[in-house]
């Protein structure tokens, strides 16, 4: 287990820090795109070039199958303290 | 021959959204949907297999120390106790938030296509080996039309894409256990035959977009098989897809409560998941036709969410009433209560019922 799993959380914050962490999710999302945006610019040079063959253009074939390991792994590795938390939270 | 060898040959089907088929749906219309649709489906999974656990661990344990008496205590008294519990308000979260999202993306990526995507429906109508008859001006229930069923944007019937959007959702609601049809033919694969060993007639009530009948045409290739579905946009889907697969399935609209069958046709028919998903009086009517369309002799097999236990699994109640008050299933919570089988033992010659998990089949001969 990672030493981020073991972080005594909910013990920290008070309840009504939904309102900062809102905050916090629209400053998120904004450098989410930030990081989208200059992908897609690097994407259409690398294509152009010829670098690379887009992902949207590779077409599926009926036997094709997701890997679903790698995404099982990295959803538990976010979400994976959420389902400890039990019935009571611990603000000690 | 290698995946690779397969993409690179040009003889490779890009369908109608461009970007090929996934099992046997359509790919979303660019790679960034199919990658967020797979991050949801592997987040509703976390929710299923990790999180449902712990809340009903969660909700066990208040009621341990007491905080629940009753054995079979009100929904209310329920609500009262476990809706404050933070990990099972996590995972009601989840699941809602996953659900909202899924459909939400399909939506948005199919509609890039949407135009290729209603004209293959169109061009399929009168293309086999199968039939397909459909009313587009049928007029359906009240029941039916009341509600976008699991909050599919559209519902079943109200979007010509209905089935496509349903099948890449049910894609994500089963983990993508079933991208092949695998979890359909399994199940297929497990329906009895009658004693007689007569089996020229099959019938699948309300089959969606078909996968089943399309599994009991492979299961059984000299029956006549049978398909029928209530929603047009759902079995229109089913036929492309069944042309798509050449598989001969006749498919027609038809409501479950008033088939345009013959008495004494079918020698199997399987109701899958249907029965949850009607009011009691208009479901056992469904009951009661398929029991008019089986010849003496042959065999309904049911398929649907298990009915309430005595003394009640408190955490099952919980969470069948989230899916009544939060994913739209008006009729499942009733239905789950409505003790259904001494319903069947009062309709069929014999009935067996075999529980699994969340799931009964109820097995009766006429
Ligand atoms: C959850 S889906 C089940 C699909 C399929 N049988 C399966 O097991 O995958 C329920 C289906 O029942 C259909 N349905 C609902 N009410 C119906 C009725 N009265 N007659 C026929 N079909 C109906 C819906 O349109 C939907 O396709």
């Amino acid at each position: 287990m990672s030493d981020r799993a073991k972080e005594p959380l909910g013990k920290f914050a008070p309840e009504n820090i939904n309102d900062h962490l809102l905050h916090v999710i629209f400053e998120l999302a904004a450098e989410l795109w930030v990081v989208k945006r200059r992908l897609a610019e690097i994407e259409e040079s690398a294509i152009q070039s010829g670098a690379i063959t887009s992902p949207d253009a590779k077409i599926r074939d009926e036997s094709f199958a997701f890997d679903n390991s790698g995404r099982d792994a990295f959803v538990e590795r976010i979400f994976g303290s959420l389902k400890d938390i039990g019935s009571k939270l611990d603000t000690q | 021959m290698s995946k690779q060898a397969v993409n690179s040959n040009s003889k490779i089907n890009s369908g109608p959204t461009g970007r090929g088929y996934i099992g046997t749906m359509a790919a979303m219309s660019s790679y960034d949907d199919e990658s967020y649709l797979d991050f949801i489906e592997g987040l509703r999974m976390f929710a299923l297999r990790s999180m449902n656990p712990s809340s009903a661990r969660a909700l066990k344990e208040e009621i341990n120390a007491g905080k629940i008496k009753s054995e079979n205590p009100s929904i209310a008294e329920t609500r009262a106790v476990a809706d404050p519990i933070p990990v099972i308000g996590i995972r009601n979260r989840m699941l809602h938030s996953t659900q909202g999202l899924n459909w939400g993306r399909i939506v948005d990526s199919y509609d890039q296509n949407r135009e290729a995507l209603e004209q293959e429906l169109t061009d399929a109508e009168k293309d086999g080996p199968g039939t397909l008859r459909w009313d587009p001006n049928f007029e359906y229930p009240s029941y039916f039309t009341a509600i976008p069923y699991h909050r599919q944007p559209g519902s079943y019937h109200a979007d010509p894409l209905g089935g496509h959007i349903y099948h890449y959702g049910t894609k994500v609601f089963h983990g993508g256990s079933n991208d092949k049809d695998e979890s359909k033919i399994e199940r297929i694969g497990m329906l009895p035959e009658p004693k007689d060993g007569v089996m020229n007639k099959f019938l699948d009530i309300a089959c969606a977009i078909g996968s089943g009948t399309v599994a009991a045409k492979l299961r059984w290739p000299k029956a006549e098989v049978y398909g029928i579905e209530l929603a047009g946009p759902l079995v229109r889907y089913a036929h492309m897809r069944a042309t798509r697969l050449n598989s001969e399935v006749h498919f027609s609209q038809q409501l479950a409560e008033k088939l345009d069958f013959a008495d004494n046709t079918f020698d199997l028919i399987y109701m899958s998941t249907l029965l949850h998903e009607m009011p009691l009086d208009e479901g056992r009517e469904a009951v009661r036709e398929a029991h008019r369309v089986l010849r003496p002799g042959g065999i309904l097999v049911i398929n649907d969410m298990v009915q309430a236990t005595v003394p009640l699994n408190i955490w099952s109640d919980y969470d069948r009433y989230f899916d009544h008050r939060f994913n739209n299933e008006p009729y499942a919570y009733n239905y789950v209560h409505s003790d259904l089988d001494s319903f069947l033992n009062k309709q069929f010659a014999s009935v067996e019922n075999l529980v699994q998990g969340k799931t009964s089949t109820w097995t009766c001969t006429k």
